[in-house]
Parts: structure tokens; sequence; C-alpha cells
């Protein structure tokens, strides 16, 4: 193994580290078994690095996270948490605001655990680690319309959680 | 057909017109764009891939073994750097639990309205709370959590600290924990629990099952006094609790408060004892 491809190997696990991680939280909704699944992806793809084509490194990384997962093999109910960036300072809203503001939250966070696994990731790639849908579907190996129809079918089934709000 | 019309309003949903014709999306995605997903530690998940990495793949050149572990020892070099100097620390808001997986593996569960600090290597095990936390810590050299009122010291067991207001009540649920505040010190075994209340300490036991007793949808007490109940509930829900002219002095509440209804849960505490209240915008005032 040469320096060049550990350099080439760190260049890609700089860039995709987190959003791997987060593609698996997105899917199984356990932070450990996301980061054991980071872990193993990353040493697959240095053991194998030489026989992956420049430019394909992300859709190899992606995929092998994807395979680690399914070979993992739980296929339980997620329920995914998030924290909350501050809008503005919030110490000046009453309890009841704040109280309503969590439970909208937890609406929220619900709803997306309740999608389907492969439309959480899309959104959720599309939404949380900001990728167009041309760059996801790059990265799943998918064609840009079939995310799109995911994205379509994600938001259908947002804008539901509205009439129990 | 329109198949994937939200789909493409949102991809350019920047421009006002979009956001007009999707209020209600609108409003929901605005929520979803302020989330944010814990990072995890990059550099401590190198070392480990670095690690395991070689111990799957022996028998390279010696040579380029060297350049190897120079470059490891740089990169330990440039960790450790990173690694001593960097303070950590987590916490987490009303209604939200946190688990913390320490460098030395330990694990801290955080209860809500809960902080904790300690330095991100972690060599000297000691970290410093606010709140309540239940700890499993790995067996190895002293381990010791400090709050406000009192250090607690241990080598390798389970245990809950509440330390909220003026209380700190620990609880042992395996192993050995040694409690000391300013003025006393004591070492509890499984099942023990010592509560510094006023400035006493006092020793009483508790059933095991209940000593991780908040993790779950409630909050479980023998025995406590009401008003550190009260203290949980307030900073669970993040409201402030007025007592008003209540006198909640020598009342002991046995049994547990739901984490997901404020009102429920103040019935769940209050009703045994007659006691009314209110909630009004500066939280919740207790009546008689």
């Amino acid at each position: 193994m040469s320096s060049k491809q550990d350099k080439r190997f760190k260049t890609h696990y700089t860039r995709l580290v987190q959003p791997i991680f987060r593609f698996i939280y997105y899917k199984c909704g356990d932070r450990v078994l996301a980061e054991d699944i980071a872990q193993d992806t990353f040493i697959r793809f240095w053991n194998k690095i030489e026989t992956v084509k420049e430019g394909g490194e992300s859709a190899y990384i992606y995929r092998i996270a994807k395979n680690l997962l399914i070979n993992h093999g739980q296929k339980q109910k997620v329920s995914l948490k998030f924290q909350q960036t501050l809008r503005q300072n919030q110490e000046n809203h009453s309890p009841q605001f704040l109280l309503e503001e969590k439970e909208f939250k937890q609406k929220v966070e619900r709803a997306i655990s309740n999608l389907s696994e492969k439309q959480r990731e899309v959104f959720l790639m599309n939404r949380i680690d900001g990728l167009k849908y041309r760059e996801i579907a790059e990265r799943l190996d998918i064609s840009q319309k079939a995310v799109e129809k995911r994205m379509q079918l994600a938001l259908l089934a947002l804008k539901k959680i509205h009439k129990k709000i | 057909m329109e198949d994937d019309r939200l789909a493409k309003w949102l991809a350019k949903s920047y421009d006002a017109e979009g956001l007009n014709e999707e209020p209600v999306l609108s409003k929901i995605i605005e929520s979803i764009d302020q989330f944010a997903i814990d990072p995890i530690d990059e550099e401590r998940l190198f070392e480990k891939i670095s690690a395991k990495r070689n111990t799957n793949k022996p028998g390279l050149l010696r040579s380029l073994k060297w350049i190897g572990a120079a470059a490891a020892s740089l990169i330990m070099v440039f960790a450790a750097q990173q690694l001593f100097f960097t303070a950590q620390s987590t916490s987490t808001t009303f209604q939200e639990t946190a688990s913390v997986h320490l460098p030395d593996e330990s694990v801290v569960t955080l209860n809500s309205q809960t902080s904790i600090h300690y330095n991100k290597s972690f060599n000297d095990r000691q970290l410093t709370l606010k709140g309540e936390a239940f700890f499993e810590v790995k067996k190895g050299s002293t381990f010791s959590v400090k709050t406000k009122h009192g250090t607690i010291e241990v080598l390798g067991t389970s245990f809950n600290v509440f330390s909220r207001d003026s209380f700190l009540i620990v609880t042992c649920a395996t192993g050995k924990v040694q409690v000391s505040s300013l003025s006393q010190s004591t070492i509890l075994l499984p099942g023990q629990q010592s509560s510094l209340v006023d400035d006493k300490l006092i020793v009483s036991t508790v059933p095991i099952e209940d000593i991780q007793n908040w993790t779950g949808s409630k909050s479980h007490f023998s025995k406590m006094p009401l008003v550190v109940v009260l203290s949980a509930l307030s900073h669970h829900y993040g409201f402030a609790i007025d007592a008003g002219i209540v006198d909640l002095q020598s009342l002991e509440f046995t049994g547990s408060f739901v984490h997901s209804d404020i009102d429920k849960a103040l019935k769940m505490v209050l009703l045994p004892f007659n006691i009314q209240y209110e909630i009004n915008q500066y939280g919740i005032r207790l009546k008689q």
C-alpha cells in the first residue's frame, strides 16, 4: 500500500465519514451501530482502495455501508432523535410555548421515523446533509427520477401530520 | 402527471412563490431544517480503523511498515494535542435524555436538563456533572464525578447521581461507591442511597430496579423527600415550581410520574398530599 493510496483514503474518509455515519443512522436509528458500520465500511474501503475507480469512491463507500447494514440484519422499528439548533433566544418564550415546540418536534421526529427506509434516507440526505437530488442519485447509484419519487412520497407523508397537529 | 410535484417544489422552494404554495409543508420543512445529528469523533474512529486494519493485514514490507509507523505516530502526536487540550461537554434540554460513551468505554445516560464536562482524553477519568445521570463505569483506575455539593468516587460499578438545586442524591446499583461532601463521607453498597439534603447525609435502602428509574416513560421514587421529587419534575418539564405557602417539609413521596404529560405528572405527585396547583406564565404555583 503506497502512501499515495493512504492519502487518497484520508481525503475520502474526511469527506464522507460523517455523511456515512448519518446515512446509516437514518436507516437504523442506532448511533452505536451506525458508528460500528461506518468503521467497518472504511476498513473495507481502505483494504480495497486500489481496485476502486477514481471518481467512483462515493457510490462504492455508500454501497459497502448499505450492504454491511443488510448483513447485520436487524429490521425493527426505528426511532430517530435529532438535536435542534436554536433559532433565537428561547429564554423569552413562555413554558407553554416551549412545550408546544417540543411536542411539535416530537411529532415530526415520529413522522420521519415512520417513513419507509428508502424515503427516509433520501429525504434526510436532502434536508440534513443538504445534498441535491442529483448528488443523492450519484451516491446511492439510482436515477434522479427515483430520488424525486421518494422525496414526493416522503413529503406527502409529512404533510399528513398537519391534520394531527 | 403530477407525481413529483412536491419534490420539484421543494428543490426550488427558495423563491417566495413556492413557499406560499405549500404553507403547511413549509412550516414542517423549516422545523426539520433545524434538525442536526451529533457528529461522531472522526479522529478516534480513524485511529481505530488504522489499528484494526493493520492487525488484519500482516506481512507488509518492512520499509513501508516504518513509513506507516512514522505516519501513525505523527497522527498520534497530532491527535494527542487535540485530545489533551480540548474539553468536551454534552448537555440535554427539557424532556430529553442522551447516552454518552466516554473514551474509557464507560457509559453515562443523561436525564433531561443535565450537562457533563470532561477532558477529551479522559485519562484522569474525572468529570463534572450538573443534573442527573446514570453511570456504568468500566473497571479500572479511580473514576470520579464532581458535583456542586460533593464528589463521587468509584473503581468500576454502576450508580445514579441526582445533583440539582441543593440536593445530592447518589444511589449505588452494583459495586461500591464513595460519596464525599464537604464535611462528610460514606461508602454505599448495592441498593443503598445517600441523600444530602440541607447538609445532612442520610443513607437509606431502595429497590435496585428503581435506581435507573427515569430512563423509561416514568420516574419512580421510594420514600423520597417531596422537595426532591418536585425538583426532578420541574427540571424534566422545564417549569419553575413555586411552593408558595405550602409546607413541603417532612413529606415523603413513594410512586412515579409520567414523562409525557405535565398535568398528569403533577396530579400523580401532588394529589396524594391533597395539594392543588395552577399553571401560569411563570410556571407552576402550589396551593393548599
